[in-house]
């Protein structure tokens, strides 16, 4: 099918291909200009997303949800929100919805959830693309009544948003008061349990005051193990000078003993000599005799007082050590005792203190949603304000006539088409060659017009001339 | 002006069928010698004539023979013989042209013509009428048969009688002076076709229509056969079989395209030579 083709088709079958194209036209016109006028009224509401929410102080975590949006469509277009838009329209009392209410239902049900259905037939919400725009539009034949039923949809929204919010916070405000009512008496109870267990001890446990006691427990053992080295000592050399009298160092170095051991060695020496000198019963050297006896005796009362000397003093020391680690038994006890009663206490502590942090939580709590409660602002804001259209929103008269061109050109065309393709005729010389297999021998014009050809007697010189008066001179 | 010594003068074929006086011819040579221009114009310009009848003179001087205008005694139809000077005319012309170069050629092999096509009103008559007058008006003697025994036509446009004719000679008649002269085109004669019969497919199928071909070729220089319509049984076909060659007609925007791709596929299947397709604008 080439162009030359299908035009020299539509050229011979202009005919049907006008009329049809004429009619579906003209039909679709008809149509157009018959159907009745609708008018669409809209508005539209923003959701406020980005912005902290007043009360709570922060973005909700549900807000950036893409079913939020959604959420809202649902609820702007729910019958609770419609009914509310009838209370508030008072459209329940027209005389007309009533005697339509009955004609359609037969008086049966509820009129008013009728009308908010009526009114939700023909009312539609939507999303705008990539944005937190709700769009609110109702048809109606009315212009007027389409702008107020959308203006009513939005203001009866945003009051269900309101309440939306607020009914759940206030019953939550109850739910708080009952339970910070019982945490309070928890607090109490604990409190007082803390401080009669304090009455019954007697005393008021601190930290410092363990810590005092810790130290001087401390500082007790730490004088015991001094002290035992030191009655250890003594109790070595007490055992060394009772034992070897002669070799202990305390009586060896005694000074006493020392000079009495130098006397009693230079008298026997000087016995030897008079002994020797003058025999044995020489009066000098008895006398000497006795001398060193009595010197002896003395050396040997002095080696026995240094050694019971040091016995007492290594008494004395064992006493002392007795008498410490009684004191620090004492005070070990007594340390003990005090952290028992500490940790009673600490956990009573710990009961009021926690006791304290619910009662704190749940009062926050229950300000915020007392606060909300009596909220009058949600995040959700009108837009854009519906005004009564003047342009007919259906039927759109130039867009139809438009798509009915198109349609009842592509009808024509095909109808045409169809035509040709089932009664096919012979329409160009370009087609003989290839649908019949011949050579094209040319073709016949049409001698419809007589028409004589001016161009030869131009050709051949000869013009119709003027009948001239000729000369008699023939 | 020299006037041949076959040919008559341009002043006496005006005499003869103008009727102008000696005078006005001796006039006219005056003004001719006076004004020196040629004896035509000089005609045109005393207003003894008017230009187309200079002209048909002038034809008839050059052997040219066409329908004068004045009369207009020859069919309408006859737009060959009628205004021989449009530029549509130039079309048969060309296809005479085309014919004479192809299936049409002088020699051993040359065939009478079948003019065919599928569907009547394709314009078989009128395209076989002016085409046998293109070929007239070459030097020979052309004959157009009408065949069509169904619907014949072309003794009305010739204007001759229509009986005896084609039908009587193939039942076996013999008939007296059945191809018959036309009138203003001297080279030009028509077979009628005769009495209607009403068997026509069965007359054609006859040797004896052959036979006639064969004989008429030979005392005739160009022979064009006009055939019915192929839809309206199987005549064309056996016309273009006798024949051996044929010329397919479709009428633009008219002709189905379907009877006209069978028409040619029993042509091709008969071993028909066909010269082409013509397409008929009408």
């Amino acid at each position: 099918m080439t162009f030359e083709q299908l035009i020299a088709i539509l050229r011979a079958r202009w005919l049907i291909a006008l009329s049809t194209f004429v009619l579906i036209l003209g039909s679709v016109t008809t149509a157009t200009l018959l159907t009745p006028k609708t008018y669409t009224a809209s508005g539209s509401v923003v959701v406020d997303i980005k912005s902290p929410d007043p009360i709570a102080g922060m973005v909700l975590a549900g807000v950036a949800q893409p079913s939020f949006l959604m959420t809202q469509i649902d609820i702007l277009t729910s019958s609770r929100v419609a009914q509310q838009v009838v209370r508030n329209l008072r459209l329940a009392e027209s005389k007309v919805m009533q005697e339509n209410w009955r004609e359609s239902t037969g008086g049966i049900g509820d009129f008013q959830a009728w009308v908010a259905q009526l009114l939700r037939s023909s009312l539609e919400a939507r999303p705008s693309r990539g944005s937190n725009v709700i769009y609110v539009s109702y048809k109606s034949p009315d212009p007027q009544f389409a702008a107020a039923i959308v203006n009513g949809f939005i203001r009866a929204y945003l009051e269900t948003t309101v309440e939306l919010r607020t009914d759940p916070a206030k019953l939550f405000n109850s739910q708080f008061d009952t339970s910070a009512k019982e945490l309070k008496a928890n607090l109490l109870e604990a409190q007082t349990r803390l401080s009669t267990f304090q009455q019954q001890q007697g005393l008021v446990i601190n930290d410092e005051r363990f810590d005092v006691e810790t130290a001087r427990l401390n500082e007790l053992s730490a004088q015991l193990v001094s002290l035992q080295a030191v009655a250890a000592d003594s109790g070595s050399r007490q055992a060394a000078a009772m034992t070897r009298t002669d070799q202990s160092p305390d009586i060896i170095a005694n000074p006493l003993i020392a000079g009495l051991k130098g006397d009693v060695v230079r008298q026997e020496a000087q016995l030897q000599q008079f002994r020797a000198k003058y025999g044995e019963n020489h009066p000098q050297v008895i006398e000497l005799r006795s001398n060193v006896n009595d010197l002896r005796s003395k050396l040997e009362s002095e080696v026995r007082r240094v050694a019971g000397s040091l016995s007492v003093s290594n008494t004395v020391n064992a006493s002392r050590v007795a008498q410490l680690r009684a004191s620090l038994e004492e005070q070990r006890a007594k340390v003990l005792k005090l952290k028992n009663i500490r940790d009673q206490a600490a956990v009573l502590q710990r009961e009021v203190d926690s006791a304290q942090r619910a009662l704190d939580g749940v009062v926050s709590r229950l300000q915020n949603s007392s606060l909300e409660s009596m909220a009058q602002q949600s995040n959700v804001v009108a837009l854009e304000v519906a005004k009564a259209p003047s342009v007919p929103s259906s039927p759109r008269l130039f867009t139809n006539v438009m798509l009915g061109g198109v349609g009842a050109l592509v009808a024509a065309l095909a109808l045409v088409l169809g035509l040709e393709l089932h009664d096919r005729r012979l329409r160009t010389l370009s087609e003989i060659e290839p649908v019949l297999g011949l050579q094209l021998l040319g073709s016949i014009p049409s001698f419809k017009k007589h028409e004589e050809s001016r161009d030869l007697p131009k050709r051949l010189g000869l013009r119709r001339g003027d009948m001239k008066a000729l000369p008699n001179n023939a | 002006m020299d006037a041949n010594v076959q040919d008559p003068s341009l002043g006496e074929i005006l005499r003869r069928t103008k009727g102008l006086t000696g005078e006005q011819v001796d006039q006219a040579l005056e003004y001719q010698r006076a004004h020196g221009i040629r004896f035509g114009e000089a005609v045109v310009a005393l207003g003894m004539a008017r230009p187309e009848d200079i002209i048909w003179a002038l034809s008839q001087q050059f052997h040219y023979p066409y329908a004068p205008v004045s009369e207009r005694s020859l069919n309408d139809e006859l737009v060959v013989a009628n205004s021989p000077f449009s530029e549509n005319i130039e079309a048969f012309r060309d296809l005479r042209t085309q014919l004479l170069m192809g299936v049409m050629a002088e020699g051993d092999n040359r065939r009478p013509l079948a003019i065919v096509s599928a569907n009547s009103g394709d314009g078989k008559s009128f395209i076989a009428a002016n085409l046998a007058v293109a070929f007239s008006q070459l030097p020979g003697r052309t004959l157009l048969i009408d065949a069509d025994l169904r619907s014949p036509r072309l003794h009305e446009v010739f204007g001759v009688e229509a009986s005896p004719g084609l039908s009587g000679i193939l039942a076996g008649r013999t008939e007296p002076n059945v191809i018959k002269p036309v009138g203003h085109l001297p080279n030009l004669y028509l077979l009628p076709a005769g009495v209607q019969a009403p068997n026509p497919a069965e007359l054609l199928h006859r040797a004896a229509f052959s036979l006639l071909l064969r004989e008429l070729l030979a005392k005739f220089d160009h022979v064009l056969v006009d055939t019915p319509a192929a839809t309206h049984g199987p005549d064309a076909r056996i016309i273009a079989a006798h024949c051996g060659a044929a010329m397919v007609i479709g009428r633009k925007g008219e002709s189905r395209v379907k009877p006209m791709q069978e028409l040619v596929a029993h042509l091709n299947k008969s071993k028909i030579h066909i010269a082409g397709a013509l397409v008929n604008e009408y």
